[in-house]
């Protein structure tokens, strides 16, 4: 079954949804695009079209795409590189492209600034328009582009237009649904289509009957599910707190020996479920609790893939992890500082060797060598004492 | 004051601080219309800024793509929609929902593309 994310991608520029004087400016931009113009750098939250947008033009306009996720680090080198010489070859075989840098404020570290200065001057001298994409407007990486570029901002469509596109979408796939349930899908996804029509989706694919289970029956059937509908009863069925049910099934992932790339993934799906947790109980919006759990169980089968993982009930130092999501902030910093000594992303493997940190800080020594190497003041030592306090090590 | 989002409307003369201001918050300013709005805007601080200057609270409202009437009376989203933050047009109650609604707005924004 296919995500309606991938299955419902507008068709066309004109029938997406929100930011129409930004579609409109871009339009325009690539219509004038001769060598010598600027690139096009748009810029915005997740799921708003910016990508979308992108393919869409190169479609419409027919033009060979030429593609680098620019956080997709595995290629990079190479990537960049192809893209200089695409992007100063006139007219590949007799027609135009399309550049696209897409995630533009993915390129990190130190390293990547030589990747920044790069774009800048390819743009300069492109005999074919280059379109860039990033999320965070005040990124270091946004800042130094908007030199070269028209910079388009995206922001989160208006409620409406979320809700007349979830409309469009179920006319196509013929059902119904009360103006309430357009309301909560609507409301949760704040401005997200990928969000929206993805838990949109999963809020149709129901209609059984709760089924008690115990926490163990309920985490196992989760991860042993081939169908996405066991995997979502067994959520439903989870007996105790939602918080509790994401604790549990972080803890039995952890402790699985997933590989790295799929525990991240997992811990990533886990870590977004958390903060949309807190906004359904800061909101007191207990209904959108339904589509909580037919995302969580989507995205998370989705990121294990075959993967196998049991139940498993956890003590410290793993649920340590727990407070990492809950922001706070000596964490983040020490984090920041450790992945920057470490040149890895901060949300990677770095902020899964934290509460190995911790532990090793029991030993004073450690402590200070770590506090001294990372460079932070004495307001963490205290912090770190109190952390390690807490931490017992499992023999 | 209210104000509608991507519509021209004036502004008592404020000096020349809090004009600067605005046009490095991305406010649009036309000699004949007046100042307006829009997706190049940082509509949270020029807000901010204007209210300033004028001693009152801002009421934003969206404006209907389809039709340029006013969209935020009717809306079910009134309340939780933050108007400084989400993409300024939108859809009046009469063209939000319904038969059409849909291709109504696309064929509305097609044209504009066409021009
Ligand atoms: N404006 C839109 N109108 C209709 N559907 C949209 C729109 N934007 C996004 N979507 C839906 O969400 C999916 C993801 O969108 P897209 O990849 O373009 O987002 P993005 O802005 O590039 O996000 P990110 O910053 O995460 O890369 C699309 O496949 C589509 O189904
Ligand atoms: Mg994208
Ligand atoms: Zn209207």
């Amino acid at each position: 079954m296919s995500m309606w994310s991938e299955k419902y991608r507008p068709k066309n520029i004109a029938s997406m949804v929100g930011n129409e004087e930004s579609r409109l400016k871009f339009v325009i931009w690539f219509r004038k695009w001769k060598p010598g113009s600027k690139a096009a750098l748009l810029v915005g939250p997740p799921g708003t079209g910016k990508t979308t947008l992108v393919h869409l033009a190169a479609k419409e306009f027919a033009m060979n795409l030429v593609e680098l996720n620019a956080s997709d680090t595995r290629k990079k080198d190479q990537l960049v590189k192809r893209i200089g010489e695409v992007a100063s070859s006139e007219n590949l075989y007799g027609e135009r492209s399309l550049i696209f840098l897409d995630e533009v404020d993915g390129l990190s570290g130190r390293k990547d600034f030589g990747a920044i200065d790069f774009i800048k001057d390819t743009v300069k001298s492109a005999q074919n328009p280059v379109v860039m994409a990033a999320n965070d407007p005040e990124s270091e990486q946004v800042r130094k582009l908007s030199d070269v570029s028209l910079v388009i901002r995206f922001r989160p469509p208006a409620p409406r237009e979320v809700e007349l596109y979830l409309r469009s979408v179920a006319e196509e796939e013929g059902s119904t649904y009360t103006d309430e349930e357009y309301e909560a899908v609507v409301k949760g996804a704040n401005g997200d289509l990928r969000y929206a029509l993805n838990s949109f989706q999963s809020a149709g694919s129901t209609g059984y009957k709760d089924v008690e289970m115990t926490t163990v029956q309920a985490i196992n059937t989760f991860f042993d599910a081939k169908d996405s509908e066991t995997s979502l009863r067994a959520l439903r069925a989870y007996p105790k707190q939602p918080r509790d049910k994401l604790r549990d099934l972080q803890a039995s992932i952890i402790r699985s020996g997933l590989g790295g790339d799929e525990r991240a993934r997992a811990l990533d799906v886990l870590s977004r479920a958390d903060i949309i947790m807190g906004k359904i109980m800061n909101g007191k919006d207990w209904r959108l609790l339904r589509y909580f759990d037919s995302m969580l169980a989507h995205e998370l089968k989705e990121a294990l893939g075959d993967h196998a993982v049991q139940y498993s009930q956890d003590s410290a130092p793993w649920n340590l992890q727990l407070r990492i999501w809950n922001d706070s902030r000596k964490i983040k910093e020490i984090t920041a500082s450790y992945s920057g000594r470490l040149h890895q992303g901060r949300d990677s493997t770095a902020v899964q060797d934290i509460p190995y940190l911790f532990v090793l800080s029991s030993s004073k020594k450690f402590r200070g060598e770590l506090l001294r190497s990372l460079n932070l003041d004495e307001t963490f030592e205290k912090f770190l004492d109190k952390e390690a306090a807490r931490v017992k090590v499992k023999e | 004051m209210k104000l509608v989002l991507g519509g021209w409307f004036r502004l008592p003369r404020l000096g020349s601080d809090v004009f600067s201001a605005l046009m490095k918050q991305g406010v649009r300013y036309d000699r004949e219309l007046g100042f307006k709005l829009g997706h190049e805007s940082d509509v949270e601080s020029a807000v901010k800024t204007i209210s300033g200057a004028l001693g009152e609270d801002m009421e934003l409202s969206l404006m209907c793509l389809v039709c340029s009437n006013e969209a935020c009376p009717s809306c079910p989203y009134a309340v939780t929609c933050d108007r400084r933050k989400v993409s300024p047009i939108c859809l009046c109650g009469e063209h939000a929902r319904g038969p059409g609604a849909f291709h109504t707005y696309v064929s509305t924004f097609a044209s504009m593309l066409a021009e």
